[in-house]
């Protein structure tokens, strides 16, 4: 196999929330050891619900909120042990790209500046032509025009203002970009364009993503590895085509199964399940989905799911997949 | 009058707001109609005016809008034409609403049992005696433990939950039409098809009609029987939803179809190039024509009539009237 | 190449587009309301008068003729005189531009001083966050004329301590401002796209942070204009700002107060001049704060 881009070793990261003056400390664990090793030039997808922790994962990666426990190591180096300026190098080589293309964008300053100030501070001493330079090489490529360059973000839709934001991204020649959601708030035909754009900036730039989402069509149709967290846990990952065809965690058959597909011919038995997404203040014990799953046993309830391998690069946790 | 439903009739509904900038022209004669017990499914693209469709047959558009034209035939009446306080009287009983934010649209002072006691009480639908028996049976319908539910505030509720609660609400007072605007765009997907069968299988046992918007071309596929496609005010095809996947004809309609996703069947997306006009200054003729494949001169003048082109399927678009539909040409290819 | 560069040469409407874009929906509101309107009539005739009335004074402010002393208003002393014949139309003239020397020095510097101690309290919270804002809580414990008037009588009455008290006065309510808009920026987003790319704490404040915490504070400036007029007029009154014989409309107030039966005039004028800049800086100060409710935006 070769050598992944990115391997992370159980990561983890807990948030303390307080409540109020008087009652103690309460902990989310909004991502809690996750192993994943992700391979170089690959889409590599990340789904799950609201609040499983996908965002955070995320973040924690791109060193942009301090770990609790655990190791991303990237080129075989552990990245988030680094200090401010040896990690500087590597803030170059990853790059995110957030959800909400409304607010990634500072409203009062010009693309130019938006995407420009990277190369101010990676490329010390580089010229205002060669700055011009390349971002007009790159609002090319993300499909945007030069004369774009002088414009307020205000005055761009959320699909342009998206590919701006990931022109800000490659501008820097990263390897590594993590796209949290980039579509989810843009129409389909919009959504369209941008996987597109995506897809061949990937292949034009040997770039890796890690593909944040929770819509699992989007998945099929752009990533080829797949992860699905639930509750701050990894329950299932392998490449998409091994997932798709051999669901093993109930969770993801659910996931599946819950998806709308827009084909009034297909008939299907939807299996609906019941019960609420429990709150990650307070998840189930033993297994997280024990009281929503369909297959749960006694040993759910007791036993935290061990995370193993059930076939070459396709791991799960669970007690009985599927 | 000729009707083309059996309960709802919308015929050229236009409305507009004014803002700084200028005139939206937010609708631009928008035609719809319901049969009883009917879903239909109201699809498009953010800003092509589905809500305001909506707020305007319910006559909710406030200042700074305005209807300038058209007609709402619900049932024999022109709702258009009502006096506030007929009006107020259909609002609720006969047409309810449900909203994509579910929390935002429950009063946050009361608890929910409370709010649903009120609705029933208002429509006449329930005693102060029988009341709180009717809240609990009718909470036990929306599948929620009613003894907690009711005495929980709707900050306590998760967004599926305060869903149930506000198709509760919607449903309690018997609506002969409901109409849901992105019921389940702020929820999570299991959440979401919760949700979609409690409707499905309520709205059923009832015999209520649902008017459903969305942009999400699954739940049209899985919810509806019939589907108006908009883009920038107008209805511009309307057809039974197996028809219009199999046979879709308005160029858009064919572009959104062709831009979906879809597990199982991967491949090119194609994006309708261009971008979605602005409402301001629309473009003159049929709406779409700076980005279709196919406009020729007559479609840059005046705006195309919707028509019957087959069976209960409606097109806005001159191709038809021209040398036959655009998905006769394509012959071979799959129609998205 | 030529043709794209010509394209990109920034006009001042392109570069500012954002800017004039909110000025134009103000404007659609501000003409909306009347008395908003009526309040900008007013400064603006202050302005006018300020800036160019000392130029064509009739007579000098501060020469002193005891031949013309305490004459009531008349032809040629529009407002009559005081008691050492200074002709008070004048009077009241130069004391506009000493109004607005006031009015600008205190909010330049009240302004600068709130808005930085402001937003790094709030961009870097915890104890920093918590010693500005006690600071803060004890200015804002005392009436803002009291306090003022222990500063200027500890360091003294004269303008530029007239300045730096009302400017002590002042500053934390920009501070308080600023520091609540920090916050609210410091979570946006952008700010966190912007560290992504690898920008440090003072490229981040200072370039990205700050920019944002400047209208409101600006709006917050106008709408305290008129307390900074009155707060002026408190000392001078109270013979702890400026001092005579330098014309100030509070001192001039004061300077009547013993004639105040018989030589009405003397302290009318000069507190009918307050009473118009205070209503006009009010007026308009409502008038921007309604427009900037986010209710009626957009
Ligand atoms: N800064 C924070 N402080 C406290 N808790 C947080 C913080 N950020 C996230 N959390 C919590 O961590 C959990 C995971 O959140 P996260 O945003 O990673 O979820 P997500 O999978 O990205 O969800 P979504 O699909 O809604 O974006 C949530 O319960 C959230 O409330
Ligand atoms: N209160 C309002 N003031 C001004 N313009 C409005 C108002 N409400 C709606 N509009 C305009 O009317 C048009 C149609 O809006 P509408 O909310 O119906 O879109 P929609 O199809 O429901 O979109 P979405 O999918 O985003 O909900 C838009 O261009 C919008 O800008
Ligand atoms: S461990 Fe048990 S409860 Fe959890 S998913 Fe597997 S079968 Fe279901
Ligand atoms: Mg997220
Ligand atoms: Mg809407």
């Amino acid at each position: 196999m070769v050598e992944p881009l990115m391997t992370i070793t159980n990561l983890k990261k807990h948030f303390a929330l307080k409540k109020n003056v008087f009652s103690k400390n309460v902990i989310v664990k909004a991502v809690d050891d996750v192993n994943l090793e992700i391979p170089r030039e690959s889409i590599f997808a990340v789904v799950g619900e609201s609040g499983s922790g996908k965002t955070t994962l995320g973040r924690t990666l791109m060193k942009l909120i301090p770990p609790t426990a655990g190791m991303v190591s990237m080129d075989g180096k552990d990245i988030l042990t680094l200090d401010k300026k040896a990690f500087l190098p590597y803030r170059r080589k990853m790059q995110i790209v957030f959800q909400d293309p409304y607010n990634s964008l500072h409203p009062r300053k010009l693309v130019k500046t938006v995407i420009g100030e990277g190369l101010k501070i990676h490329f010390k001493g580089i010229s205002e032509m060669e700055i011009r330079d390349k971002i007009r090489e790159v609002l090319l490529q993300v499909g945007l025009r030069e004369e774009h360059m002088f414009r307020y973000p205000h005055e761009f839709s959320g699909g342009q203002r998206q590919r701006i934001a990931f022109a800000r991204a490659i501008v820097l020649e990263p390897e590594f970009i993590v796209l949290d959601e980039p579509t989810s708030a843009l129409d389909v035909s919009v959504q369209a364009m941008v996987l597109k754009m995506l897809q061949e900036a990937r292949a034009q730039n040997a770039l890796t993503y890690l593909f944040i989402t929770h819509n699992l069509s989007i998945v099929d149709y752009f990533a080829n590895h797949l992860a699905v967290m639930y509750l701050g846990r990894v329950v299932e990952t392998g490449s998409k085509a091994e997932i798709f065809d051999h669901p093993a965690h109930p969770y993801t058959r659910l996931l599946m199964n819950s998806n709308p597909i827009p084909d009034p011919f297909l008939k299907r038995e939807k299996q609906v399940v019941r019960g609420e997404i429990p709150s990650p203040i307070h998840p189930p014990s033993g297994c997280h989905f024990h009281p929503r799953c369909p297959f749960a046993k006694a040993e759910c309830k007791e036993q935290e799911p061990q995370y193993r391998e059930i076939s070459s690069g396709h791991f799960i946790r669970c007690h009985f997949p599927v | 009058m000729d009707k083309r439903g059996n309960l709802l009739d919308v015929r050229q509904l236009r409305v507009i707001f004014h803002t700084y900038r200028g005139l939206i022209k937010a609708l631009n004669g928008v035609d719809l109609w319901m049969d009883k017990q009917e879903r239909l499914g109201i699809v498009g693209e953010t800003g092509c005016g589905k809500s305001v469709t909506a707020q305007a047959m319910m006559r909710l558009i406030e200042e700074p809008g305005k209807i300038t034209e058209g007609e709402v035939w619900f049932e024999n009446r022109d709702l258009l034409k009502l006096s506030e306080d007929e009006m107020t009287k259909i609002r609720g009983r006969e047409i309810s609403m449900i909203f994509q934010e579910p929390k935002s649209s429950l009063n946050p002072v009361f608890k929910s049992g409370f709010q649903i006691k009120e609705t029933l009480l208002n429509a006449k639908k329930a005693t102060p005696a029988n009341a709180e028996e009717e809240v609990e049976k009718i909470l036990g319908y929306v599948g929620m433990d009613a003894s907690r539910v009711k005495n929980m505030y709707p900050h306590e509720l998760s967004g599926g939950m305060a869903q149930r609660v506000m198709i509760a609400m919607a449903l309690a007072t018997q609506p002969k039409l409901l109409i849901a605007d992105e019921p389940t765009s702020a929820l999570d997907v299991t959440i979401q098809a919760q949700i979609l069968e409690l409707l499905s299988d309520l709205t059923q046992k009832m015999g209520n009609a649902v008017m459903m918007i969305t942009h999400d071309m699954g739940i049209v596929a899985e919810f509806c029987d019939r589907v108006v496609v908009m883009y920038a005010g107008n209805a511009v095809e309307v057809a039974p939803t197996k028809e219009l996947f199999q046979n879709p004809i308005h160029p858009y309609t064919q572009g959104l179809l062709r831009a979906v996703p879809r597990v199982g069947r991967p491949g090119e997306l194609k994006a309708i190039p261009g971008t979605v006009p602005d409402l301001v200054d629309p473009p003159e003729g049929c709406r779409f024509h700076p980005r279709c494949d196919y406009a020729f001169d007559q479609c840059k003048n005046v705006l195309p009539p919707l028509l019957e082109i087959s069976a209960h399927h409606y097109v806005s678009c001159y191709l038809c009237q021209k040398d036959g539909c655009p998905s006769a040409k394509k012959a071979g290819e799959e129609p998205w | 190449m030529t043709v794209a560069n010509e394209k990109t040469a920034l006009g001042f409407f392109e570069k500012n587009k954002p800017y004039i874009d909110d000025l134009k929906h103000t404007v659609f509101l501000f003409r909306k309301s009347k008395l908003t309107m009526v309040g900008f009539v007013l400064i603006v005739i202050f302005l006018l008068v300020a800036f160019l009335g000392p130029l064509f004074l009739p007579y000098d402010p501060i020469a002193q003729n005891f031949a013309v002393r305490l004459q009531p208003p008349s032809q040629e002393h529009l407002f009559g005189t005081d008691q050492f014949g200074r002709d008070i139309f004048s009077r009241v003239i130069q004391g506009s531009r000493m109004a607005l020397w006031i009015i600008f020095l205190v909010s330049a510097i009240s302004g600068l001083l709130g808005t930085t101690v402001g937003i790094i309290a709030g961009y870097f919270g915890g104890l920093i966050d918590d010693i500005i804002m006690r600071i803060t809580d004890m200015f804002l414990a005392f009436p803002s004329l009291v306090l003022a008037m222990a500063f200027a009588a500890m360091m003294g009455p004269n303008f530029t301590n007239t300045i730096i008290a009302i400017s002590l006065v002042n500053w934390t309510t920009y501070a308080r401002l600023a520091r609540a808009e920090a916050m609210k920026v410091k979570e946006q987003p952008y700010i966190e796209a912007i560290r992504s790319v690898g920008a440090g704490t003072g490229r981040i404040l200072f370039l990205h942070v700050l920019p944002m915490c400047i209208s409101p504070v600006i709006v917050q400036l106008t709408l305290r204009m008129g307390t900074i007029i009155l707060t002026a007029a408190g000392l001078g009154f109270l013979g702890l700002g400026v001092q005579p014989p330098t014309p100030e409309w509070g001192a001039m107030v004061s300077d009547g107060r013993n004639f105040l039966v018989d030589q009405w005039w003397i302290s009318t004028f000069p507190g009918f001049a307050i009473v118009f800049v205070v209503l006009g800086f009010n007026l308009l100060g409502d008038g921007i704060r309604d427009m900037l409710d986010p209710r009626l935006r957009r």
